[in-house]
């Protein structure tokens, strides 16, 4: 709920803006009286967002180009991606002196941002040295008075955005109490439907890097396993390749949905002349896991490795049945229609899956708390988990194309990962780790 | 001459190797052979929604096909299966997959022999009708015959 205090600070702020010709501009979407902007969705959980003023980055000496703006304005992407913060408009920042508290001794004009109604706040000096980027970045709890963060990072301009994802995880860490998981990685296929080739991105990055080439035949459905470990499928006239590590270790029948079980081995379906069914490929041998339907497809395995969910027509139409991962009778877990693309969160918490070959929906793994987190809103398909648990990311054609959309677990704040990427992006798997070099 | 007449045998060894390896060259012409032909590429085998049981009208189709295929025992073929456009696309690729594999089983079971035959799943890839209604879609779920050699 929304503090008194605060409701009445907006309030009167709505108030004193609207009674001043000029002083807000008919497009500032801040403040509205009545909106209870401070909740997230009406159908979801009430859950107040934190409301932050970043300001642009302020050079030591000199100009700090086009980073000046353009790093704040990721940070404030990053922290709007997670759906716990409201970024507010910085036509409306009132504070006389800028430089105010990124010295480190004095203070910036708090009243002035308490009048926002800010309830923290981002400033930064930049300098730019050849191509040697240093960024000094403080983070200030309003109501408190008092600096919360500060950091500095140094290094080739070209990591500015890298530097971004880092402190965007500090500014999480110090205002949530859980770091972020900016700057984990996202593989997905990308381009036509039978050209499709294999990309990475990151969370809080705005283009993609090439990681497999279209070689005769499309390569999708990529995943990502422990310490950077890739694998894929790609389909070579009519036959079809298990790639793991960029290398072929299973080819001929059609191969579907590989994914890493907890302790390295990769599990992928696998067809044969009467059904498809789940193996574990190890090397040249394969073990057969789980094969109870005709189409057993898309296996993901609890964290602890026990217990893997898969999607299965067993009953007729597909559901998400989950069955032990050393063997054993399966067990049904939907009853939702067609439920396919299982996803199991690195919390162990959740299972996400397509719900009626449309939207995405996450259930316990006990059958309980079953949610339906996409609406109305073109097809959704293949959630997949941030590596802390707190994120989705699905694809989803809304906008008129296949694009990758990330959101909240619980359905909120629901955005393109990259708006700016214009390939048809799908098939996206998140990583369950964060980078070596993340903190 | 010696080696013209070698050259000759070579080439009566390889010829009929050619034929059977995927050559263009067609051993088969003639009006009635194109006819049923046209049939054996444009007759598909169409499945309900989410299914990929064989129904009747499938089966006489395959029969059909079963009989050119006996008639003309030179012809490969490819057994295609394909899905309408809704669903995701693991799943659909295995559903593709498992209405080649039927295809494959009944058309094999009729005594057509099963190295004459490759099955591939194209899912949601390749419809024959773009449109977005259940026509289109009952139009593209099928498993499709593609003459790979004859």
């Amino acid at each position: 709920m929304m503090p008194l205090p605060r409701l009445i600070a907006l309030l009167s702020l709505t108030f004193l803006l609207t009674g001043l010709p000029g002083a807000a501009p008919a497009q500032d979407p801040e403040p509205q009286p009545g909106k209870a902007e401070v909740y997230i969705d009406i159908n979801l959980d009430p859950g107040q967002k934190h409301r932050i003023a970043i300001c642009d980055l302020l050079p030591s000496s000199g100009s700090g180009g086009e980073q000046a703006t353009y790093l704040p304005n990721r940070l404030a992407a990053n922290l709007a991606m997670t759906g716990l913060f409201t970024n507010l408009d910085k036509r409306s920042f009132l504070e006389a002196d800028p430089r105010a508290g990124l010295d480190g001794q004095s203070s910036p004009d708090y009243a002035a941002w308490a009048r926002l109604n800010a309830g923290y706040l981002v400033k930064g000096g930049i300098t730019l040295s050849g191509s040697r980027l240093t960024l000094e970045m403080r983070l200030f709890d309003v109501a408190e008075k008092r600096q919360m963060l500060g950091k500095r990072y140094s290094g080739n301009v070209k990591d500015g955005r890298k530097m971004i994802n880092q402190f965007t995880n500090a500014v999480l860490e110090a205002i949530t109490g859980t770091p972020g998981v900016f700057g984990s990685q996202i593989i997905f296929a990308s381009g036509p439907p039978d050209r499709k080739s294999i990309m990475m991105t990151e969370l809080g990055g705005d283009d993609a890097t090439q990681v497999a080439g279209y070689k005769g035949g499309p390569s999708t459905q990529p995943t990502l396993g422990p310490g950077g470990r890739t694998a894929w499928v790609h389909r070579n006239g009519s036959s079809w390749e298990l790639v793991v590590d960029g290398k072929v270790v299973s080819s001929g029948p059609t191969h579907l949905s590989p994914a890493f079980m907890p302790n390295g081995t990769v599990a992928a379906a696998y067809s044969e002349a009467q059904k498809t069914s789940i193996y574990a490929f190890s090397g040249r041998a394969k073990t057969l896991l789980a094969g109870p339907g005709g189409i057993n497809v898309s296996p993901t395995f609890s964290p602890d490795g026990s217990r893997l969910a898969f999607a299965s027509d067993l009953g007729g139409s597909s559901a998400i049945y989950l069955a032990p991962a050393g063997g054993g009778p399966p067990s049904r877990l939907t009853n939702t229609g067609k439920a396919t693309d299982p996803a199991w969160s690195p919390t162990g918490e959740l299972i996400a899956f397509v719900s009626r070959e449309t939207d995405i929906c996450v259930i316990r793994p006990d059958g309980t708390g079953l949610r339906q987190l996409t609406g109305g809103q073109g097809a959704n398909y293949r959630p997949s988990f941030s590596p802390d648990g707190r994120m989705i990311v699905f694809s989803s054609t809304r906008n008129g194309r296949q694009q990758l959309f990330v959101m909240a677990a619980n359905g909120d704040s629901q955005q393109p990962l990259m708006p700016n990427y214009q390939p048809a992006q799908e098939q996206p798997y998140w990583s369950p780790t964060m980078p070596a070099d993340f903190k | 001459m010696r080696k013209f007449m070698l050259l000759v045998l070579a080439g009566l060894l390889i010829m009929p190797l050619a034929a059977g390896c995927g050559s263009k060259k067609t051993q088969y012409t003639g009006s009635t052979y194109e006819a049923l032909k046209a049939a054996f590429l444009g007759d598909h085998v169409y499945f309900d929604f989410d299914r990929y049981n064989i129904r009747p009208d499938g089966a006489a189709i395959i029969q059909a096909k079963a009989a050119f295929m006996s008639q003309y025992p030179g012809v490969r073929a490819e057994i295609q299966g394909h899905c309408d456009e809704r669903g995701t696309e693991v799943y659909n690729m295995a559903l593709g997959d498992r209405r080649a594999r039927a295809t494959y089983n009944y058309i094999t079971s009729l005594g057509v022999d099963g190295s004459r035959l490759t099955t591939v799943s194209y899912g949601k890839e390749r419809p024959l009708d773009p449109a977005h209604s259940e026509a289109a879609w009952a139009r593209n779920r099928r498993a499709q015959f593609v003459i790979m050699g004859e």
